[in-house]
């Protein structure tokens, strides 16, 4: 009965894991590759205030002078920077109800099950279909606390002040090539304010999609959690299959003041051909708490290190981390948390699997500061290789400085052992079954960290990855 | 330069390191090694002219291969030491296991990069490792970097690090049993090394080291 049941669910999988491409319709697309003069046409094209486009030519000008990384993957050499649209504008008008979004966008939306589970269980839904963000809706008693949930552009126009305060401060261009690149073509994305001591109870979410060939996806994402409040945004990505790569290059910030908590829970699964080169970064003022959860199914390579900088006294840190790396995929994924003061602490948890080939990589720091007294740290890298031909590398640096701390990391790779499987499958599983089983227990600590729906999701792609892994 | 040596076939061999400096080691099959290391770089001069690393590389070359490696490192004033240990599975079902402790008062600095690689289309290697570090004072800085490279499945592999100060609550029931707090500071002190002292198999080099590690902690 069980295989009969998952059956059905694999092909319901297989259905949505090669995605869907509904017809393009642009309102603006700019020309392939990046020049000085794309970066002023986004800008006027977005009718932005002038200290945006100067900020965007900095960023432009310290893209070109960057060098590429020269650690992480060897896939990185592959992509083509001048082989991409940076600016993509989908057609139609941003609507602010269901209704006015467009028929053909509305179902690939309803395949992907969003305006459901909107009114069961979300507080808001902006959706990022192509560079811009077209749907946003918020419910009324967000507006009425005073929250702010819009669209990056958006919030340039409506909210220049804070923005200003804000953007860049967490990720300067200077960070990296690619948060560079990011900030000379940013587009999208979204925008979060939480007013002092608001607690949004629901997670505020976003979906991203990429539809349109060769589009690169740079979106942009702020969030501030004013002093005591508590927010969780969670993203989720699905992209159609395309014959050719794809560039994904966001940038998050996020800035937790004292006594505010802020969760951000991401499951990424761009399809096969997508690199994801993302840059994530929070800081967390006196007695904060941020947490980020993060779970790598998809694309084709991710670099990505989700960061935490404790700067204030007693703040605390959290990321957990998923990565699945089946044929042909390298999930270079990881954190980063720097001890800036007193009394913080931090956990770290990662856990990937290997399959068919497939790579994964943890690399992780861990600095403790001068002056960051009873700093206290847990670091835990696990690793489940479901084959010979896969592999996997663990890369922690910890980088101490200071005495008084507690820091402890412990790293181990298993493969599923014959004893279990003989167990189980004495039990009446199939071997598949069985493995899958033994995944999911592998995995069972993370994903009970997810909101509900996401994890039931996640559960279904990992078994979906799964098939046909053994025997 | 790189100073090889080989471990033939069933032959059993104790080498002791107590200079910075960088060798390699291949075992053939049934060969073990028990590898002992404690030495701190030459003084440095100022910042450019910083010291070379010490890169002690094991090649698990023949079946059930084995070596067992300890680092023992202590650094006071302005020592410094840099070293990176590599143990590469190439055979099948050999073990290497590695075990570094490093002390630092004052100003003194250890940079540590410990690799453990699983060749492909290997079966039945066992790679541990496993780094503590103490720190006795604000100024000494530790970095460490345990790392995996594994490409194979049927292994077991995993490492380990931790980095602190003595043990409060250790150190508070010495002196309950009458130890003043200076005495029971160094005893832990002393006991940090010696779960290690333990395990060498020759004696007089682990004598020997006790009175060095000794020697350069006071």
């Amino acid at each position: 009965m069980a295989t009969k049941q998952q059956k059905e669910i694999t092909q319901q999988l297989t259905d949505y894991r090669y995605g869907f491409k509904t017809e393009e319709k642009y309102e603006f697309k700019s020309e392939k590759g990046l020049t000085e003069e794309i970066v002023r046409m986004i800008s006027a094209h977005k009718k932005e205030p002038e200290w945006m486009l100067d900020f965007r030519l900095k960023a432009y000008k310290i893209y070109r002078e960057k060098p590429m990384p020269t650690w992480g993957s060897s896939y990185l050499k592959d992509i083509d920077f001048e082989d991409i649209y940076y600016y993509i504008k989908p057609g139609g008008n941003k609507a602010k109800s269901w209704d006015d979004v467009p028929q053909e966008i509305k179902n690939t939306f309803d395949k992907l099950g969003v305006p459901e589970a909107e009114r069961k269980f979300l507080s808001g839904v902006g959706a990022q279909f192509e560079s811009e963000t077209i749907y946003h809706s918020l419910q009324k008693h967000l507006e009425e606390k005073g929250v702010i949930f819009v669209d990056t552009d958006t919030a340039v126009q409506k909210y220049p002040d804070l923005v200003r305060k804000y953007f860049a401060t967490v990720v300067p261009p200077r960070d990296n090539k690619l948060a560079a690149l990011n900030s000379a073509v940013w587009s999208g994305g979204s925008f979060v304010y939480i007013p002092k001591g608001v607690h949004v109870e629901l997670p505020l979410q976003a979906y991203f999609r990429i539809n349109a060939e060769n589009a690169g996806q740079f979106e942009r994402t702020l969030i501030i959690a004013e002093e005591g409040s508590s927010v969780h945004y969670t993203e989720g990505c699905t992209a159609p299959i395309y014959t050719t790569n794809s560039l994904h290059s966001a940038v998050v910030e996020i800035v937790v003041h004292k006594d505010a908590r802020v969760q951000y829970t991401t499951v990424q699964n761009w399809s096969r051909n997508v690199y994801n080169l993302v840059t994530k970064r929070a800081i967390a003022h006196e007695n904060a708490t941020m947490m980020w959860l993060d779970c790598n199914i998809g694309s084709k390579l991710t670099m990505k290190y989700p960061s935490i900088y404790l700067r204030g006294k007693g703040a605390r840190g959290e990321i957990l981390s998923i990565a699945m790396a089946n044929k042909d995929q390298h999930q270079d994924a990881g954190g980063k948390i720097i001890h800036l003061a007193p009394d913080t602490s931090s956990v770290i948890n990662a856990k990937s699997i290997s399959l068919r080939g497939g790579r994964t990589s943890y690399r992780g720091l861990l600095q403790v500061a001068p002056g960051a007294e009873r700093s206290r740290s847990r670091v835990t890298c696990d690793a489940l290789l479901l084959d010979t031909e896969s592999s996997t590398d663990t890369y922690p640096t910890m980088q101490i400085d200071e005495n008084n701390v507690a820091i402890a990391h412990e790293a181990t790779v298993t493969k599923i052992s014959e004893e279990q499987l003989f167990y189980l499958m004495s039990r009446g599983l199939s071997e598949q079954e069985a493995s899958n089983m033994i995944v999911n227990g592998f995995l069972a600590p993370l994903i009970k960290e997810f909101p509900m729906e996401y994890a039931l999701e996640l559960n279904r792609l990992i078994a979906l990855e799964m098939e046909g892994s053994v025997g | 330069m790189t100073q090889t040596i080989t471990i033939p076939a069933n032959k059993k061999q104790l080498i002791f390191q107590d200079k910075p400096g960088s060798h390699t080691i291949i075992l053939e099959p049934n060969a073990e090694i028990e590898y002992i290391m404690s030495f701190k770089d030459a003084p440095v001069e100022s910042q450019e002219t910083a010291s070379s690393k010490s890169i002690i590389q094991f090649e698990l070359k023949g079946d059930n291969s084995k070596a067992r490696i300890y680092g023992l490192f202590a650094g006071k004033n302005h020592d410094q030491v840099k070293f990176e240990t590599r143990t590469i599975h190439s055979g099948n079902s050999t073990t290497a296991h590695t075990n570094v402790r490093t002390l630092l008062r004052d100003e003194a600095k250890s940079d540590y990069f410990g690799l453990i690689r699983i060749e492909k289309h290997t079966t039945g290697n066992d790679g541990q490792l496993s780094h503590d570090t103490m720190l006795l004072s604000k100024q000494a800085k530790s970095k460490s970097v345990p790392a995996l490279e594994i490409e194979a499945n049927d292994v077991k592999a995993g490492h380990s690090a931790s980095v602190g100060q003595v043990d409060e609550e250790a150190l508070f029931y010495l002196r309950s049993r009458g130890l003043d707090e200076q005495q029971a500071r160094e005893l832990m002190i002393e006991g940090f090394f010696e779960e290690m002292l333990m395990q060498i198999s020759d004696t007089q080099i682990a004598n020997d080291l006790r009175e060095s590690l000794k020697k350069s902690l006071t």
